[in-house]
């Protein structure tokens, strides 16, 4: 590591009165998989987008491999694979026809063309639809057709803006198992989602998000412990008086809890088998209970607690 | 009134693009029943003759006022280059050279080669002013061989040349009488075309939007009955047709000074019943989705090959007796014969009952039309 | 690159089967209505079947008699004489039996409606009433020399000679020539789809190759020439259909026919990318632009009403000059009509100057590479 592949520096981007990115600033290092994180609208694809000198901006810098980067620095494009939220790709060809115009886009050998186009197919698991045009495909095979048009002339850069929006359970871990690979492989990759358990288990580095602002930034440890939560119980209670809940929010480590819907939640701030604790003194006062977990805090309750509101709505 | 509802957003949608056609087609209208109505007087044609006097005699100067009278003098230098541009651009209908020795010859009374001219091939006012000079001569000669002196004889000829022919117009029905002007019948006859192109460019676009088969089979799966869908796609369709109708029936009206009488009430009921024919043609292709970069294909195929086949551009009594058995069976063959009876032309006669015989035939396309529209629609739906 | 490009943008506009598949078959059709439509215009415009006509005696007038005898007699008689009474012939003039009423009287004449037999009858009386002005001014003035001058209105003078500088030319053509020049027009619609299709901003294929190392000049350059090679053949099959299939007259220099036509197309192709690279209008109205363009253009190349280019030079001669239709067309009328090329290289090179301004206008408006928005 050490490396700096991207660099962005104090961006603003306007739309008329609307600031979609506001002074934002971020480094990646050679080798990360780097995951931008952030609710709809809060500039991740602009980010992408100015970052890859499609759009202008108002203000700010933006390196990449240490140039600077323009519509025609072709060395620097040459390097980067895309891969677009929207499928781009031409209805009237191929998939083997899709791959190979794009990766020829960016390599000229015709032999190495076609050895990586093999390659693009093979990653991706679309052996068997090389002839199909991609109105035949399915959703998922049509995401998979899309990333591997981005990665065939394997780019030292790949972004990936939402690969996996509107993909069903098995192409999307397909998708990102493959990502890990690509990142085995060398490449660096810039992940953009609003899914955070996939930025949680594939990113090594993450920043998130809100408003056009960067708000947190750090690997996902480093992100959780800037935050008090360290554990979050859920207990299914029929019957809770408020006597009870103020009892347990007497406990120690306990900074909130929360009871509705029959559900008592109750966050921690540190301590060590606070499950028990709870439990203990729900039995003593012969409170009945069903069912009782522990989780960790995720990336949710980062956003959560940085921002006030989920990152994104419940499910 | 939810797929209506629908269906009003998207026309919002593909509005701008409508609004596009209705206004180049509305501009074609206009500057069709314009010149068609320039085209139509043959005998009042005013035309732009050029004079390349090389005699330049008292005789020559006579034949020029003869040959200027009622028609508009163009300027043009005795040069074989300038003379052809001329013609080709069209700044000159006709171009007329004098030869040298005109005064002369005729003094001596050879009427024999005495002209040269230049004149797009094919012109019909070329030849029709081909035969009046020809005609003008021969009384020149006429009036010479009794004993007159040449220009006097020119003066006289010119003088028999212009002798009156009373013409009537027999109107055999009361409303006969009615102002029914050139330029609206030619408006009303260009229509047909204008309406088929202006429906097939404009309301498919929203229909195939309601057809696409996403939004199609998610409709069927809804609870509303196939009917009732249809009715609502109808009952929009017609909304938007009937507005276009208004639009282009009012633009002929002011076109026309807002003349307003029974033969205008015709010709409005007319082109009403033909604009539905033309909405049953726009469904129909629309049923068959096609895509919509092709449909603007499809509209001249449709618009334009019907109406050279029905008279809409070439009047009626001029088509061929099989194109005219052929257009019996396009609705637009009808709708262009009640309008020229309206307006007297092609050698029909207004006749009220033949004229509502006319309408009847266009009503019972545009009835089979909805039928293979629905039809179709059945059919496609079942295939979703 | 630029090979590699044009390669599969060839490809994906030959799949593009809808569209190509109307491209050619769109002049075919067309084509083949005008040939029907027109198939017997000529001549019938040209030979007259005899006009039927009522003669109502109102005063004896032996002369006309006669010569209404004459052209209503033999093989080409002009007229289909009927004598009868007023009441009669108004009936059937009403019910369509003849075309006008001719009174012998005052020789005026009734009729009920305008068209070409009204024009022929009323020429006819036209000219009589001439002649006879003429004779009977002669036997006021010098009756001994009436029949000098009756010979001298029946003598067949060669007074004026036309100098035909073309071949004679159906009227008719002009419209295949304009239906060429809407086909090569409609080559406008693949001229959008290279724009939108490099454009970022336009649609995500153009943001993918905006992102690609592949210069964007090379990139349009290779899609507009792909683009070109299909319009060719589509107006390679029209002009091929036209000449040999339905035999209109191109003239005898068919290969400079085929040369204007596939410039034409080229023009065609190069208007659609001008106009597709304006602003940031969506897919759809570009389209209806694009193709409410090339129909004024046609019809002010007249392509519906053929009259309409005589005006349009009458009132605005530059037009003429500069609307890609008209100058399509026009150079097949060159072709046809004139022998020398002056003409014609001037068409062609005003096609040439169109389709460069096309070309480097939509290259300008599209130079910019980065956007304010996507």
């Amino acid at each position: 590591m050490g490396n700096t592949i991207v660099k962005i520096d104090n961006l603003v981007k306007r739309y008329k009165e609307l600031i979609a990115l506001d002074h934002f600033s971020l480094e990646i290092e050679e080798g990360e998989i780097f995951g931008l994180l952030g609710p709809n609208g809060s500039g991740k694809t602009t980010t992408i987008n100015c970052l890859l000198s499609l759009l202008a901006y108002d203000k700010g810098n933006i390196e990449i491999f240490g140039e600077k980067m323009t519509p025609v620095n072709y060395k620097v494009k040459k390097e980067i694979g895309i891969i677009m939220q929207n499928v781009a790709v031409f209805d009237e060809l191929t998939v083997y026809e899709n791959i190979d115009y794009f990766c020829g886009l960016y390599i000229k050998d015709k032999e190495t063309r076609r050895k990586y186009v093999d390659e693009a197919i093979a990653f991706v698991g679309l052996e068997d639809f090389v002839k199909f045009y991609p109105k035949k495909l399915s959703g998922g095979l049509l995401r998979r057709l899309n990333i591997a048009c981005g990665i065939a002339h394997k780019p030292k850069l790949i972004i990936l803006d939402e690969p996996t929006v509107a993909v069903d359970p098995q192409s999307r871990n397909k998708i990102l198992e493959g990502i890990q690979e690509l990142n085995k492989q060398g490449a660096t990759i810039i992940y953009t989602s609003h899914y955070m358990e996939e930025v949680e288990q594939i990113c090594t580095r993450i920043a998130i998000m809100d408003k056009g602002k960067k708000i947190a930034e750090g690997t996902k440890d480093e992100l959780k412990r800037m935050i008090k939560n360290t554990e979050t119980l859920t207990i299914e209670i029929l019957d809770l008086s408020d006597e009870m809940l103020e009892k347990i929010r007497a406990l120690n480590h306990v900074y909130e809890t929360d009871y509705s819907d029959s559900r008592l939640e109750v966050r921690f701030s540190g301590g060590k088998h606070n499950l028990i604790h709870v439990l203990n003194l729900l039995q003593e006062n012969n409170v009945s209970f069903s069912r009782a977990y522990s989780e960790l805090p995720t990336l949710n309750d980062v956003f959560l607690e940085i921002t006030g509101k989920a990152l994104r709505d419940k499910e | 009134m939810q797929v209506f509802k629908t269906f009003l957003k998207v026309l919002k949608k593909k509005l701008p693009n409508a609004l596009i056609f209705i206004g180049v087609f509305m501009a074609i209208a206009i500057a069709m029943a314009n010149s068609g109505a320039e085209t139509a007087k043959y005998e009042d044609y005013e035309m732009k003759i050029g004079i390349i006097d090389r005699d330049n005699s008292k005789e020559s100067k006579a034949l020029s006022e003869f040959v200027l009278d009622g028609n508009k003098p163009v300027d043009i230098a005795d040069d074989e280059d300038e003379i052809l541009d001329a013609v080709y651009y069209e700044r000159a209908g006709y171009i007329l050279i004098i030869k040298e020795g005109f005064g002369e010859k005729l003094k001596n009374g050879d009427l024999n080669d005495l002209f040269e001219n230049y004149k797009l091939p094919s012109s019909v006012y070329g030849t029709l002013f081909d035969n009046r000079l020809d005609s003008y001569l021969n009384s020149v000669g006429a009036y010479m061989s009794s004993g007159l002196e040449p220009t006097e004889a020119m003066s006289k000829a010119q003088e028999a040349m212009n002798v009156e022919t009373k013409v009537t117009m027999k109107n055999f029905e009361d409303t006969g009488n009615d102002d029914y002007s050139e330029n609206f019948s030619y408006y009303y006859k260009y229509l047909a075309y204008i309406l088929i192109s202006v429906l097939i460019t404009a309301l498919c676009p929203v229909l195939l939007i309601m057809n696409r088969k996403e939004i199609k089979a998610r409709t069927i799966c809804s609870s509303i009955t196939a009917s009732s869908q249809t009715f609502q796609i109808f009952l929009g369709s017609g909304g938007f047709v009937l507005i276009i109708w208004i639009f282009f029936a009012a633009a002929g009206y002011i076109l026309t000074d807002g003349i307003m009488n029974q033969k205008v009430l015709l010709a409005m009921l007319n082109s009403f019943i033909f604009i539905i024919i033309a909405a049953g043609i726009a469904m129909l292709i629309a049923a068959f989705e096609p895509s919509s970069n092709v449909l603007n294909m499809i509209a001249n195929v449709v618009g334009l090959g019907m109406s050279f086949l029905c008279g809409v551009f070439v009047p009626q009594d001029l088509l061929a007796e099989g194109v005219l058995t052929a257009g019996k069976f396009l609705p637009a063959y009808w709708y262009v014969k009640a309008n020229n009876m309206l307006a007297g032309t092609c050698g029909e006669v207004f006749s009220k009952s033949e004229i509502f015989k006319c309408f009847g035939v266009e009503v019972l396309y545009a009835v089979a039309l909805f039928a293979v529209v629905m039809l179709v629609m059945r059919v496609k739906r079942k295939e979703a | 690159m630029f090979l590699h490009t044009f390669k599969y943008d060839f490809r994906q506009c030959l799949r593009q089967k809808e569209l190509t598949f109307w491209l050619i078959l769109f002049p075919i059709i067309l084509g083949s209505f005008f040939k029907v439509a027109f198939s017997e215009l000529y001549e019938k415009t040209v030979k007259f079947d005899a006009v039927p006509i009522a003669v109502v005696e109102t005063e004896k007038n032996a002369v006309f008699d006669q010569v209404i005898e004459q052209v209503s007699t033999g093989e080409d008689a002009l007229f289909k004489v009927t004598r009868t009474d007023m009441k009669n012939a108004e009936k059937m003039l009403k019910d369509e039996k003849v075309t006008g009423i001719i009174s012998t009287g005052d020789l005026s004449v009734e009729f009920s409606s305008s068209g070409i037999d009204q024009t022929i009858v009323k020429s006819f009386i036209q000219q009589y009433k001439t002649q006879e002005k003429i004779i009977t001014d002669t036997a006021t003035n010098a009756p001994e020399k009436l029949d000098t001058v009756i010979s001298a209105l029946s003598t067949d003078i060669e007074s004026n000679k036309n100098i035909p500088f073309a071949d004679d030319l159906d009227t008719t053509v002009q419209y295949f020539y304009n239906l060429l020049a809407m086909v090569a027009l409609f080559g406008a619609m693949s001229g959008v789809f290279v724009a939108i299709n490099n454009q970022g901003n336009l649609s995500s294929l153009g943001a993918r190759k905006c992102c690609s190392p592949v210069n964007k000049l090379t990139s349009i350059t290779a899609g507009l020439s792909a683009h070109c090679v299909v319009q060719t053949i589509c107006m390679i099959v029209a002009v091929s259909f036209l000449a040999f299939i339905l035999k209109i007259d191109f003239g005898d220099r068919l290969g400079l026919v085929y040369l204007s036509s596939i410039v034409g197309g080229f023009m065609g192709v190069a208007m659609g990318f001008f106009i597709g690279s304006f602003g940031r209008l969506s897919e759809g109205v570009k389209m209806g632009i694009i193709m409410a363009v090339s129909m004024l253009s046609c019809f002010l190349s007249g392509l519906m009403v053929n009259n309409i280019k005589a005006l349009v030079s009458e009132y605005v001669p530059v037009f003429n000059e500069i609307n890609p239709a008209a100058v399509i067309s026009d150079t097949y009328y060159c072709l046809a009509i004139y022998d020398d090329y002056s003409r014609y290289i001037r068409k062609m090179i005003t096609m040439i100057i169109l389709t460069v301004f096309f070309t480097l206008g939509g290259y300008i408006l599209t130079r910019r590479r980065k956007y304010a928005s996507l």
